[in-house]
């Protein structure tokens, strides 16, 4: 799906049924292009005239991106994008694929029938949500299914844990239309179901590698988009350091 | 001079008023250092007197320090200096083994001549306060010389190990007391300080972060066997076999 397409007739001005919350992804996609700047802030005036809306929604619209961090509100009432750089989505990329994979090794061996029961409907729950783009519940019950696979890590990782998911969200959400559209999210769905399985034949080695596959291959889509052509190559180490091969890496 | 190099690590946020910034670093000095011991009340009333700064800014500063895990709030809004435990040393190490070990692998190629001249320096260093026996100044190479083995990593990765290396330092304190201990530390680590230093300088980094990750997890049994000498930290042990296999022993 191309830029342009979403530019126009697509999405409409704002108004009716639904205004805000396509309005919101008309402004995501609007700050994943640049359109709304990261170094220059604007008023609420400026805004709704470059991007041809209506103010009205457009305040809702900017108040919900500024919950998502997406958007940041200056002191004088400008608003700008916050910054999305590839630099960051890599560190934060390698942070959690180090420490997600850590925890999983932990948690792993400590996983009951029970809890792959519990991880199985979360599965089941993710896919469907994925299927009709129900994208906020099915981010929850992504993120349940996550956190029950790295339960075992002490307080401390967990926070950190929680604090880069919440970080990366930022990124996820910010290129959520441009990302589904790709069938990305189906492979994700494939991802998620290679992991459950060696979860439930108690391979904590290979449900790591896996899980710092899955993350990577995420990363990588954003960061194709933010900057196409540029390799993440410390990815690429966080993933050797995993004893990830390559070449599943690369597919 | 800690808080100084402390500091560095941290990246500002934008806009935040200097003077909170200032109250932040004092108050993450004196829980380093032990002034404010674990688990010490931090009231507002008494910390305001002894820093001699209004609540305002210190309530933030406070705030800012919960969120790297120096202090804890409880369920009354109330803050605590965080209190050490086996459990978290064992937690901390864990999360260092690993992300240190990436963050290397990292910065090794990237070192040059230059560089590898500085660590040297960084040594000469430990090795000349080791002799005078000064354990405060000693934490001022010591430090800059891990950091340069993980500064290519990236800001965001410095900054986490940044805080954690702030933790372990706090456990550190509470081990190493006596001048007797001090010294075997320093002897156990002028090897491991070697072995880091000439992987480096051979462009090695799978052996560099084998042995910076052998050094974090032998310095965190010591801890976690002062603390509770009956409660095995196998965590830590597990953490360092994948990292430090290649090595050899």
């Amino acid at each position: 799906m191309n830029l342009e397409h979403h530019n126009g007739d697509v999405v409409g001005d704002g108004r009716g049924r639904g205004g805000v919350s396509s309005l919101r992804d008309r402004l995501r996609q609007a700050i994943v292009t640049g359109e709304i700047p990261a170094s220059a802030a604007r008023t609420q005036a400026q805004l709704a005239e470059a991007l041809g809306v209506s103010r009205t929604p457009l305040r809702e619209a900017l108040r919900m991106l500024e919950l998502e961090h997406l958007i940041v509100r200056e002191p004088n009432g400008r608003f700008r994008a916050a910054g999305l750089s590839v630099d960051e989505i890599e560190q934060l990329g390698v942070m959690r694929i180090t420490l997600e994979a850590a925890a999983i090794r932990l948690t792993v061996p400590e996983l009951t029938d029970g809890d792959h029961t519990v991880l199985e409907g979360l599965y089941a729950t993710s896919l469907r949500l994925s299927k009709i783009g129900e994208w906020s519940e099915f981010e929850t019950a992504h993120r349940r299914f996550h956190m029950l696979l790295t339960r075992e890590a002490g307080a401390m990782h967990a926070e950190q844990l929680g604090r880069l998911w919440e970080q990366e969200a930022r990124y996820r959400r910010a290129f959520e239309q441009l990302v589904n559209a790709d069938g990305r999210d189906e492979l994700s769905q494939q991802e998620h179901r290679l992991i459950l399985d060696a979860v439930e034949a108690r391979d904590a080695d290979r449900s790591a590698c896996l899980a710092a596959a899955h993350g990577a291959r995420a990363v990588r889509a954003i960061g194709a988009r933010l900057a196409p052509g540029t390799e993440l190559h410390r990815l690429a180490v966080a993933l050797d350091a995993e004893g990830v091969e390559r070449s599943r890496d690369r597919e | 001079m800690l808080a100084r190099c402390a500091k560095r690590w941290i990246p500002e946020p934008d806009g935040m008023p200097a003077t909170v910034a200032l109250i932040r670093d004092q108050l993450r000095d004196a829980i380093l250092s032990g002034e404010l011991a674990p688990g010490e009340p931090a009231t507002q009333v008494d910390l305001a007197d002894r820093l001699g700064v209004s609540r305002t800014p210190l309530r933030e500063a406070l705030r800012m320090l919960e969120l790297e895990g120096l202090v804890v709030r409880e369920s009354n809004g109330r803050f605590r200096i965080s209190p050490l435990s086996i459990e978290q040393i064992e937690d901390l190490t864990v999360m260092r083994i690993n992300l240190e070990a990436v963050a290397v692998r990292l910065t090794v190629p990237q070192l040059g001549n230059a560089d590898h001249a500085e660590l040297e320096g960084r040594l000469a260093q430990i090795e000349r306060y080791a002799k005078l026996e000064d354990w405060g100044g000693i934490e001022v190479p010591h430090r800059e010389f891990h950091r340069a083995l993980i500064a290519g990593a990236g800001d965001q990765i410095t900054a986490l190990l940044g805080q954690l290396w702030n933790h372990a330092t706090r456990y550190r304190k509470v081990r190493f007391q006596q001048v007797a201990d001090n010294q075997i530390r320093w002897d156990t680590a002028r090897v491991e300080h070697r072995a880091i230093a000439d992987a480096v300088e051979a462009y090695d980094a799978v052996a560099a972060a084998g042995w910076a990750v052998t050094q974090i997890a032998r310095s965190a049994v010591g801890v976690a066997a002062h603390i509770d000498p009956d409660h095995p930290v196998p965590r830590v042990h597990a953490a360092l076999q994948r990292h430090a296999a290649a090595l050899p022993v």
